[in-house]
């Protein structure tokens, strides 16, 4: 079958693969309708992220529809129209039970890689290094899906495959974000980055009851989007100082909630930016936390911070000052999107969730490789680049 | 060469020397330590003791390794499930014995051993990566490195 591959930093491929089989009984083999780039394969592009090797198969979100089933599969059958969550999750250990998937035990047969980074592993994601297991990603005619039952869910007949393909990863994504960063009926909310994951984290939090969410990028076409499809206010950093306007937006107070949906290629017009991008180039710093530490500083007294963005190691110059003498909670997570996912498509099928115009650049796999281009440099607009296998 | 540039070369070597020194010196505790609790390993399994050990004996793939690993299993608190502690019995016999049986280094087999009964009991099997869809695997000394980690993960790590 033909696939997307990694080839080294910048280099990609379509390429002959051989096709998925079942390997254990709780697996499903899915034929992939539509599988999408997303920011975080872009650290994946440029390097930054450990542990990936030429050969990989990128893609971690996707739809399809269900061509085999392993002997433990109960909710599934062959011919489902399904969408799959980007983290491997196995349902039954601890983690799992406590509905924080991206955290399962089991679920990242590689867990000795990412002891060795972060003391402990986190779940298996689906083209994301071997860090998190090496499975093979989406970006392909078909993929084997680990514990089908817990992380594939049935689309229903009222949502389309443009519509639930980010039900997968960038939707769940920006729920969790919101959810547990504890935005709630009256608060206020400020989000960095208007990609996918940053909009749907603002219309999240709108779903929530917040009263107020701000969406901060430099990129218009983006912000556009923000305001005319997701229904929340915009604030373009090169235009306006961005502290200041916050607290002037919130009567002093600054954000309730602060949400990065950035990651570690921040990019910003201010001095630590140009520090932050020497210091990575000369990997004395493994990311680029420029965003972080505009949220820590951004959030209100008592407030909360929510780290989206894939970082991948140790960053410099974190305003841990202001996390202790402001009393904030800081968190960050994969995504537990198995926790999210079925009420997500529910709210697609109601209407009250649209993601399709996300998808501004549908193209055959073959041509994934100039969309990555496409993607990576923000040309004609692209929030992402979607593929058809 | 003036006075202040010897006189900053020399602080220069003065800081190296500190350095090395005190690197010497944490190096040197270090290895009068105890290993890691006695060589003992464990995970958290959300089972109960008799699916963990069923009869009183702990599962595959620790069956096999009974009479070179000693077992003791522990209720883990806040209802997380069941403690199992491993550890490869002292004495140079057992380390032998895995090292032929398994060809692997007795931590490392351990490490396998709990993450394989931990898979089994949670999930009923064992999650197998290979064969993968794959593109062409150039040879390069980083991909050897990824490789090289990759065979050792199931059996590296902090555990």
């Amino acid at each position: 079958m033909r696939a997307l591959v990694w080839n080294g930093v910048n280099d990609l491929r379509v390429e002959q693969v051989d096709e998925p089989s079942i390997l254990n009984a709780h697996d499903a083999i899915v034929k992939v309708s539509l599988t999408t780039s997303c920011g975080s394969d872009l650290h994946l592009l440029g390097g930054y992220v450990p542990a990936m090797r030429s050969g990989d198969v990128l893609g971690h979100e996707f739809v399809g529809e269900v061509v085999e089933v392993g002997s433990a599969v109960r909710q599934h059958a062959v011919g489902d129209r399904v969408v799959v969550n980007s983290f491997i999750a196995c349902g039954r250990c601890w983690y799992c039970r406590q509905e924080q998937y991206s955290l399962c035990d089991n679920g990242n047969p590689n867990a000795g890689i990412a002891e060795g980074l972060w003391g402990q592993s986190p779940g298996g994601c689906f083209g994301y290094s071997h860090v998190v297991g090496g499975w093979a990603g989406s970006h392909a005619e078909y993929i084997r899906v680990p514990y089908a039952d817990v992380g594939m869910f049935t689309v229903p007949e009222a949502v389309s495959d443009e519509r639930a393909l980010f039900a997968s990863d960038a939707a769940p994504t920006g729920w969790m974000g919101a959810d547990l960063g504890g935005v709630g009926p009256g608060s206020t909310v400020a989000v960095w980055g208007a990609g996918g994951v940053g909009q749907m984290a603002a219309r999240a939090s709108l779903l929530l009851g917040a009263e107020r969410v701000v969406v901060i990028d430099r990129l218009p076409e983006r912000l556009a989007q923000v305001r005319d499809v997701i229904g929340a206010e915009t604030m373009d950093y090169t235009q306006v100082e961005v502290l200041p306007e916050l607290r002037e937006l919130t009567g002093g107070r600054g954000p309730d909630v602060c949400i990065e949906a950035v990651g570690m290629e921040a990019h910003r017009d201010r001095p630590d930016f140009g520090y932050d991008m020497v210091k990575q180039q000369l990997r004395l710093q493994t990311d680029r936390p420029t965003a972080v530490r505009e949220a820590v500083t951004a959030a209100r007294k008592g407030g909360s911070v929510f780290v989206l963005g894939v970082f991948g190691g140790v960053v410099d110059k974190f305003p841990l000052g202001a996390l202790m003498n402001k009393g904030l909670t800081m968190r960050g997570a994969q995504m537990h999107g198995q926790r999210y996912t079925p009420m997500l498509l529910e709210r697609m099928a109601a209407g009250e969730l649209t993601t399709e115009h996300l998808a501004t650049h549908v193209m055959p796999l073959d041509e994934a490789p100039r969309g990555y281009e496409m993607f990576k440099e923000k040309e004609d607009g692209c929030v992402r680049a979607v593929f058809r296998p | 060469m003036n006075k202040s540039t010897l006189a900053l070369l020399g602080a220069g070597a003065g800081v190296a020397a500190s350095a090395a020194a005190a690197a010497a010196a944490v190096a040197r505790r270090h290895a009068r330590k105890q290993p890691v609790a006695d060589g003992w390993k464990s995970v958290t399994i959300l089972a109960t003791p008799d699916d963990v050990a069923p009869g009183g004996v702990v599962g595959t793939p620790f069956d096999r390794l009974a009479e070179v690993v000693e077992t003791r299993l522990l209720p883990a608190p806040g209802d997380r499930g069941t403690e199992l502690h491993a550890r490869v019995l002292p004495g140079g016999r057992a380390e032998a014995v895995l090292r032929e049986q398994l060809g692997a280094d007795p931590d490392d087999a351990l490490r396998r051993a709990l993450r394989e009964l931990k898979m089994r009991v949670e999930t009923g099997e064992v999650l197998q990566q290979l064969p993968r869809p794959e593109g062409r695997r150039k040879h390069t000394v980083a991909g050897a490195l990824v490789d090289g980690a990759e065979r050792r993960a199931f059996g590296a790590g902090a555990l």
